[in-house]
C-alpha cells in the first residue's frame, strides 16, 4: 500500500509539473494530475473494482463528487466578492476614502490606521485577498502615493494588508476548509485571527508606510475618483449596516430567525447596495466581471476538491497526513512558517486540507489548542500568495497599482521584513497555543 | 408559527437555487464570450457543481 | 468553427459525460431502498411523521420498527444510522429486527436514525456508495452516506450553528448532524426536526433506554466504549466489566456523557426525557484520515497498513494490527453490548424489564459472520423498506 500510495503521489507530482511546463494554468494542471493520478489508481489497484467509465463504482463519480466539496464557500466567495464589488462600483469605497483624507490628513497615524482598516475589510468578508486588492487596493494605494510612500512601499504594503485582510476573521478559507476536514466546528477563531491579522496589517503598513510626508490633499483628491453625486454616509453605511444586522440576527435570535446562510446574507445585502446607490449600477456586468475576476480563485477550489478526492481514494491523503503526524513538533515549529507559504504559493486553498487537516489532528493528539494553532497556520498561508507559480494577490498588487519596479528584487523584497514579523507572531502563537487558547471565545 | 418558520426556510432554499442558476447563467455567459481555450475549460469544470446542484443530482 | 470553440464543444462533451456516470451514480444511491425483513416480534412498523408531522413527505419520515411482546415491561430503543458512513450502526439494527423475540416489554428499532445522510456520499472523502454482506442467499446490500443529512433535503447551513436550547455554538454543517441536534426543534431544520420527532416518541411511548450506535476512527479518543448520561452510569459500568471479563478481546470502556457538550443523545436524552440515554462506539479505520486506499474491502474487513503504522507511533486509541477491525468483530460487539446493556437494565428494574432472545451475541457472530442472521427477502412474508 505504502508503494502504490508513493507512486500515485509521483504520478501526480509528474503530471502537475509536466503540465506547468506546457504553459497549462495551475487550475487546470492540477486537474490534469487528479485524472492522471485517478486513472493510474484504477490500473494499479484492481481489488477496488473501480471503473474509469461504467455507472456503478466509477472513477468519474469521485472526481465529479470532489468538486463539491467547497460548493458552498464558493457561493460565499462569488457573493461577497459580488458585494464588495457593488460598494466600489456605487462610488462607496471613493467616498470613505476621500472622507478620511479630508478629516485626517494631517494626522498620519490615525489616517493609516483608517486605512488599514479599509484594506481589512473586503477581505475579512469575502476570505480572499485579491478581493481586498481588486476593490480597495488601487484607492488606498493613491492616498499612500499622496502621502509620499514610494511605488514599491506602497505596493508592498498593498499586498501586506491585503494578506491579512484574507486571514482576518469572520471569514478565513484556510481555516474554514481545515477545520471543517477535521471535524473541528469554525467556531472560536475570531479572537486568534484578529490579533494576529491586525498586529500584522498595523506592523506592515506602519513599518512600510510610517515615514512621509504629510498627506498632500489636493493631490489625494485629484487622483481619487469622485464619487457619484447624492451620495452620503448614510448610503454607504447602510448595506454594511444591513449585513452586520443580518449576521448578528442569526446568532442574537438563532431560534426566532430563519437560517439564511452566509451566501444569501451577501446576496441580500447586494440589493441593499443597489438600492442605496446613487448611480444606476450595471448589475449584469458587475455579476460576470466579478466571476471573470474570481475565476482562478472559485477554479482552484473546484478543483481542488477534485484532488482531495483522489488523493483520499488511492491512499495519497493518508500516506501524507500519516508523514507529517509523525514529525516531531519541534521540527515543525522551526519550518512551518516557510513550510506553509510556499506551499500555498503552490497549490493555493488545497493547501489548508492537504497539510490543515493533519496537522490539527497532531496539533490535538500533543494537546495544543488546535484552534489557536490553526488559526496561526491560516495567517501564515496568505503571506505565500506573492510567490509563484500562483502568486495570485501579489500578481493583483502589482497589476491594480501599476507597479513598474522588479517583482522579486523590489516587490517581494520590500515584503520581507513585514512578513517576517508575521512569520514570528505565528510562530510563537503556534509553540504557546495552549497558553493564549483565552483568545479562542 | 412553526409551519411560517419552516416555510420561510424553504423560502431560502428556493432563494439558494435562484442565486445558484444566476451564478451559472454568469458563468455560462462568460463561458460564451471568452476566447482564452484555457479559461474556457475552467469555466466549464466550474459549471458542473453548478447545474448538477440545479438539477438536484448532487 | 475557430480553435478556440472547438476546445468549448470538446470541453463541454467530456463535461456533461463526467456528469452524466456521476449522476447515475447519484442517482442510484438516492434512490435505492433498503429492504428490511419484519421478524417474528414485529408487531407494528410507525412513521416519524406521527410524533413530528412536518416530516412527512420528507426523507427523514423514518420506519420505527416496534417488536412488542405483548407482555408487561419496559421499552428499549435503539438507533442505527445515526452516522451512515459507520455501517455497523444499521447492520446490528437490520439483525435486531429481523431475528430478535421479545419475551418481556418491547424493543424499538429505527434502522435509518438520519435516512438523508444515508442518501448522499460524504463530498471528498472517496466512500464508496453502497456496502454489502455476503449471505448463503446472496449479498445484502446498504447505502454508505454521509455523516451529516443531504444538502437536497437541507440547505444551507446557518453561518454559525447555535444548538437549541444550550445556545452552544457548533460548527455549521452539524446542523445537519443528527448527534449534534439533540433534543431538536419543532420549527428548525430538517434534521432538528428529526431529533424532536425522536424525542416525542421517546416521551410518549415512555422509552427506559435508548442505545445509540456509533463507529469511530481510532485517532478519537472516545474508542471502543460506551458512553453514558448519569442515569445509566452504573448499567455502563456493569456492562463494560462484563463485556470485557466475559467475551470481548479488545475491552471495552465507559465514559461519562460530558454536561458540557450539547446535542449529543448521550446528554439530551436523558435530560430532556425519563430515558436512560447510552452510545456505543467501536473502532472503523476507515474513518481514519491516516488511511489508505478507500474502498468497500477496508470499510468491510478494517484491515489498513498506514492505520497500523500510525499504531506503532502511538498515535491510535484502540489496538491495530494486521487483522484489522472486521465487520463480523464490530457488529458482534454491538449486539452484544446491547443484549448485555438491556439484560442489567431488566435486573436492576424488573417491573419495567426487557427480555429478548434470538439476537446473536459477539463469538456467534464472529464464527458465522453477520450474514448468517440476515434473511432472505424472497422468503419472508413480510418487508419494509428504508
Amino acid at each position: 500500500m505504502f508503494a502504490h500510495a508513493y507512486t500515485i503521489l509521483a504520478a501526480v507530482v509528474v503530471v502537475f509539473l509536466l503540465a506547468k511546463t506546457l504553459r497549462l494554468s495551475t487550475e487546470l494542471s492540477m486537474l490534469a494530475s487528479t485524472v492522471a493520478g485517478g486513472v493510474w489508481h484504477v490500473f494499479a489497484w484492481p481489488g477496488s473494482g473501480l471503473r474509469i467509465f461504467v455507472p456503478d463504482n466509477s472513477l468519474l463519480r469521485h472526481i465529479v463528487e470532489g468538486m463539491f466539496t467547497y460548493f458552498d464557500v464558493c457561493l460565499i466567495f462569488i457573493s461577497a466578492t459580488f458585494f464588495m464589488t457593488l460598494v466600489k462600483e456605487s462610488g462607496g469605497v471613493a467616498f470613505i476614502v476621500r472622507r478620511i483624507v479630508k478629516t485626517f490628513r494631517t494626522r498620519r497615524v490615525v489616517c493609516l490606521l483608517l486605512l488599514t482598516l479599509v484594506m481589512l475589510i473586503p477581505g475579512a468578508l469575502t476570505g480572499s485577498g485579491a478581493t481586498a486588492v481588486l476593490t480597495v487596493g488601487a484607492l488606498v494605494g493613491t492616498v499612500l502615493s499622496a502621502m509620499g510612500v514610494d511605488d514599491t512601499r506602497r505596493t508592498a504594503a498593498i499586498f501586506m494588508t491585503a494578506a491579512m485582510s484574507a486571514a482576518a476573521p469572520p471569514i478565513n478559507l484556510w481555516a474554514m476548509m481545515a477545520a471543517a476536514g477535521a471535524n473541528l466546528p469554525y467556531v472560536g477563531f475570531n479572537g486568534p485571527l484578529v490579533v494576529l491579522s491586525v498586529a500584522g496589517a498595523v506592523f506592515s503598513m506602519f513599518w512600510l508606510a510610517g515615514g512621509g510626508k504629510t498627506a498632500d490633499e489636493e493631490e489625494a483628491m485629484k487622483n481619487l475618483p469622485m464619487p457619484p453625486e447624492g451620495i452620503n454616509g448614510i448610503r454607504v453605511a447602510a448595506p454594511f449596516v444591513f449585513l452586520a444586522a443580518l449576521l448578528l440576527a442569526g446568532r442574537v435570535w438563532p431560534f426566532d430567525f430563519p437560517v439564511i446562510g452566509l451566501p444569501m446574507i451577501f446576496a441580500l445585502s447586494s440589493l441593499v447596495v443597489i438600492l442605496c446607490s446613487g448611480v444606476r449600477l450595471k448589475v449584469w456586468e458587475i455579476l460576470t466581471r466579478t466571476v471573470r475576476n474570481l475565476l482562478p480563485l472559485v477554479g482552484i477550489m473546484v478543483v481542488v476538491g477534485a484532488l482531495i478526492q483522489i488523493l483520499a481514494l488511492s491512499g495519497v491523503r493518508g500516506l501524507i497526513s500519516l508523514k507529517v503526524v509523525i514529525l516531531p513538533l519541534s521540527t515543525l515549529f522551526a519550518t512551518l512558517f516557510v513550510i506553509l507559504p510556499v506551499s500555498e504559493g503552490i497549490l493555493q486553498y488545497a493547501v489548508a486540507p492537504l497539510l490543515g487537516v493533519p496537522l490539527i489532528m497532531l496539533f490535538n493528539m500533543k494537546g495544543m489548542d488546535a484552534i489557536v494553532a490553526l488559526s496561526a497556520m491560516s495567517v501564515l498561508w496568505p503571506l505565500g500568495d506573492c510567490l509563484p507559480p500562483t502568486a495570485v494577490v501579489g500578481r493583483a498588487a502589482v497589476m491594480e497599482l501599476d507597479f513598474r519596479g522588479r517583482y522579486f528584487g523590489d516587490f517581494v523584497k520590500a515584503c520581507l521584513v513585514p512578513m517576517a514579523f508575521v512569520a514570528l507572531c505565528c510562530t510563537l502563537f503556534l509553540i504557546y497555543s495552549k497558553q493564549l487558547s483565552f483568545l479562542a471565545f | 408559527m412553526n409551519v411560517s418558520m419552516i416555510m420561510f426556510n424553504q423560502w431560502i432554499t428556493y432563494g439558494y437555487y435562484a442565486m445558484t442558476f444566476v451564478f451559472a447563467l454568469a458563468l455560462a455567459w462568460n463561458l460564451w464570450k471568452s476566447k482564452d481555450p484555457q479559461e474556457s475549460i475552467l469555466y466549464v469544470v466550474i459549471l458542473i457543481p453548478f447545474v448538477l446542484r440545479l438539477l438536484r443530482l448532487k | 468553427m475557430d480553435r478556440t470553440n472547438r476546445i468549448k464543444l470538446a470541453a463541454v462533451g467530456v463535461a456533461v459525460l463526467a456528469a452524466v456516470v456521476a449522476s447515475v451514480e447519484f442517482l442510484a444511491m438516492r434512490n435505492y431502498r433498503e429492504t428490511v425483513i419484519l421478524g417474528p416480534s414485529v408487531s407494528e412498523v410507525r412513521k416519524l411523521s406521527q410524533y413530528e408531522p412536518s416530516l412527512s413527505g420528507t426523507p427523514n419520515d423514518v420506519n420505527i420498527y416496534i417488536m412488542d411482546s405483548g407482555k408487561p415491561g419496559g421499552t428499549v430503543m435503539v438507533l442505527g444510522g445515526t452516522h451512515p458512513e459507520e455501517p455497523v450502526g444499521p447492520i446490528a439494527a437490520h439483525i435486531l429486527v429481523e431475528n430478535a423475540r421479545l419475551e418481556a416489554g418491547r424493543l424499538v428499532v429505527v434502522t435509518r436514525a438520519n435516512r438523508s445522510a444515508s442518501l448522499y456520499s460524504r463530498n471528498g472523502e472517496a466512500y464508496p456508495n453502497f456496502f454489502r454482506v455476503k449471505t448463503d442467499w446472496g449479498e445484502k446490500k446498504w447505502r454508505l452516506g454521509d455523516r451529516g443529512g443531504s444538502p437536497l433535503d437541507s440547505w444551507p447551513d446557518p453561518e454559525v450553528y447555535v444548538h437549541w436550547p444550550s445556545h452552544q455554538m457548533l460548527a455549521y454543517m452539524d446542523i445537519r448532524n443528527l448527534n449534534r441536534t439533540w433534543p431538536g426543534r419543532a420549527d428548525g431544520l430538517l434534521t432538528e426536526r428529526t431529533t424532536f420527532g425522536l424525542m416525542n416518541f421517546i416521551r410518549q411511548e415512555k422509552v427506559d433506554m435508548l442505545i445509540d450506535l456509533h463507529e469511530a476512527e481510532l485517532e478519537y479518543p472516545v474508542e471502543n466504549t460506551i458512553v453514558a448520561h448519569e442515569k445509566a452510569q452504573e448499567i455502563a459500568a456493569m456492562a463494560s466489566m462484563m463485556l470485557t471479563a466475559q467475551e470481548f478481546a479488545v475491552p471495552i470502556g465507559m465514559e461519562f456523557s460530558p454536561k458540557a457538550l450539547h446535542g449529543l443523545s448521550h446528554r439530551e436524552v436523558g435530560d430532556y426525557s425519563e430515558a436512560m440515554s447510552i452510545l456505543f462506539e467501536v473502532a472503523e479505520p476507515m474513518l481514519d484520515r491516516i488511511r489508505g486506499v478507500t474502498d468497500e474491502s477496508l470499510l468491510m474487513e478494517g484491515k489498513d497498513d498506514f492505520v497500523v503504522e500510525a499504531g506503532k507511533h502511538g498515535l491510535l486509541y484502540a489496538p491495530m494490527d494486521e487483522k484489522g477491525w472486521p465487520i463480523e468483530v464490530r457488529v458482534g460487539r454491538h449486539l452484544s453490548t446491547i443484549l448485555q446493556c438491556i439484560d442489567i437494565f431488566s435486573m436492576m428494574t424488573p417491573d419495567r424489564s426487557v427480555t429478548v432472545s434470538g439476537v446473536p451475541r459477539y463469538a456467534e457472530v464472529i464464527e458465522k459472520g453477520p450474514g448468517a442472521f440476515l434473511k432472505d427477502p424472497a422468503q419472508a412474508e413480510k418487508i419494509a423498506q428504508d
